[in-house]
């Protein structure tokens, strides 16, 4: 007997008539983990195809659905705006498919909790949108042995690697380390078209499904290289480098101690920053708003039990009841942690 | 034997051509860099290199035979000059950040 349920067979009958996934296929898929990690315009596609496949999900991201998202982030509607995206794609993908199970996290992926949030899953999905989480998630894989893929967008472009720690070069290997804060564009200073980080995370839904149902070719030892202006899809050969810090050596900087004490981060592209309280709170936002209304200078938005948006003398706050905040308008972090300080104390 | 060059994204928006091959080849890194700045002009360079040219920009992968520069020996890298079985391929690419 097989695990499925009738209503599953049904659901899935024209992946479980192709012969590569089959009946075998489809308990495999539906068995498996799969994080998500930022749900943004790569995340948002990939997981939609992952949901819809039957996959289980951990959805992973730290932000709240803006108005400039609904461009290229499918998962998201009007009415999601200012809600949370973990929670949101939660409340979505489950009216897709309600036969799955999909586990939500509204947090920063940081040291303290990014082998916590990671560790257990059968595979990573690449959805940040910068490379300090990138290469926090290269060092959780790599000591965990957890395949996962760094993929990209922007602009018309897009790239991606399949890394399997052991078998591939990590990202280490491929970049050595993270590009300067800046030196990279990002989608607010660069712009995007929907479709790039659409084919990204389609191609990305398509190489995880191959891997956890056993069939195919994945993009291993290879980055894939795509440019929509000119159509050109390209691949180039890469290779594990034995001399590699992260890989070979097994030496995880980014996990190590030394990171932990960053509580003030600057979101690059956003002239936004990100504080949160050395210690993880459970806030209740409704209290805590009723009382903050009390001062002048602060303006209650909208409350509900994960967020709390308010404006601080002009400034757009965004409190997560983890006690992490998200200032809006910043001019440093002297001035961030100053503002987040007079929410309560950090 | 001659040394193959693929340019990749905005790299290939300055060169104009996906590939070339340069023969003889160079000797390292740092000559087939000054040898692409003749044929592509001033503008190949800022885009790739640092401005005091020391290495490559940090959003740029410079590999020879999948391997990045950063990790071998950086412009220094040598390139089999007078190698017959095989000969080198050397991709240049921007980094991708976003998501
Ligand atoms: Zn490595």
């Amino acid at each position: 007997m097989s695990p499925l349920t009738e209503t599953e067979m049904k659901r899935y009958s024209r992946q479980i008539v192709y012969p590569e996934i089959g009946l075998k296929g489809q308990e495999k898929l539906s068995r498996s983990w799969v994080a998500v990690l930022g749900i943004g315009g790569l995340g948002s596609i990939a997981s939609l195809y992952l949901a819809l496949a039957g996959v289980n999900l951990r959805l992973i991201d730290r932000d709240i659905v803006e108005l400039n998202n609904l461009q290229r982030q499918i998962l998201y509607r009007e009415e999601d705006i200012g809600k949370p995206k973990a929670t949101a794609a939660k409340e979505n993908l489950q009216k897709w498919n309600s036969s799955i199970q999909i586990e939500s996290f509204v947090e920063d992926f940081n040291p303290d909790n990014a082998e916590e949030l990671i560790v257990g899953v059968d595979l990573v999905v690449d959805g940040t949108d910068n490379f300090e989480a990138r290469y926090l998630l290269n060092d959780v894989c790599v000591k965990h042995g957890i395949p996962f893929m760094y993929s990209a967008a922007i602009g018309t472009r897009g790239m991606m690697s399949f890394i399997v720690p052991g078998e591939t070069p990590c990202l280490t290997c491929l970049f050595t380390s993270p590009p300067r804060p800046g030196s990279l564009e990002t989608c607010e200073t660069a712009g995007v078209i929907g479709p790039s980080p659409g084919v990204m995370g389609v191609i990305e839904a398509a190489e995880a499904i191959k891997y956890l149902a056993g069939f195919g070719e994945n993009l291993k030892n290879k980055l894939l290289i795509i440019d929509l202006t000119d159509n050109s899809f390209e691949v180039v050969r890469v290779k594990k480098n034995p001399g590699c810090n992260t890989c070979a050596d097994r030496n995880f900087a980014f996990l190590s101690k030394k990171e932990r004490t960053r509580y003030v981060v600057a979101l690059c592209g956003r002239a936004s920053y990100q504080v949160r309280p050395k210690k993880k709170l459970n806030l209740n936002l409704t209290e805590l708003s009723h009382k903050l209304s009390r001062i002048p200078e602060i303006r209650v938005v909208r409350v509900s039990d994960e967020v709390a948006i308010m404006t601080y003398d002009g400034k757009e706050v965004t409190l997560f009841r983890s006690g992490r905040i998200i200032l809006k308008g910043a001019r440093d972090e002297k001035e961030a942690v100053s503002i987040a300080s007079r929410f309560f104390t950090y | 034997m001659p040394v193959t060059v693929r340019f990749y994204l905005g790299i290939r928006e300055v060169t104009g051509v996906k590939e070339i091959t340069l023969d003889p080849e160079p000797r390292s890194v740092r000559e087939l860099l000054l040898r692409l700045k003749e044929k592509f002009g001033e503008k190949f360079s800022e885009l790739v290199l640092t401005p005091d040219s020391s290495n490559v920009r940090d959003n740029v992968v410079l590999m020879v035979n999948g391997h990045s520069i950063r990790l071998l020996k950086g412009l220094d890298t040598p390139l089999k000059s007078g190698d017959i079985v095989t000969s080198d391929v050397v991709e240049i690419t921007e980094t991708i950040g976003g998501g």
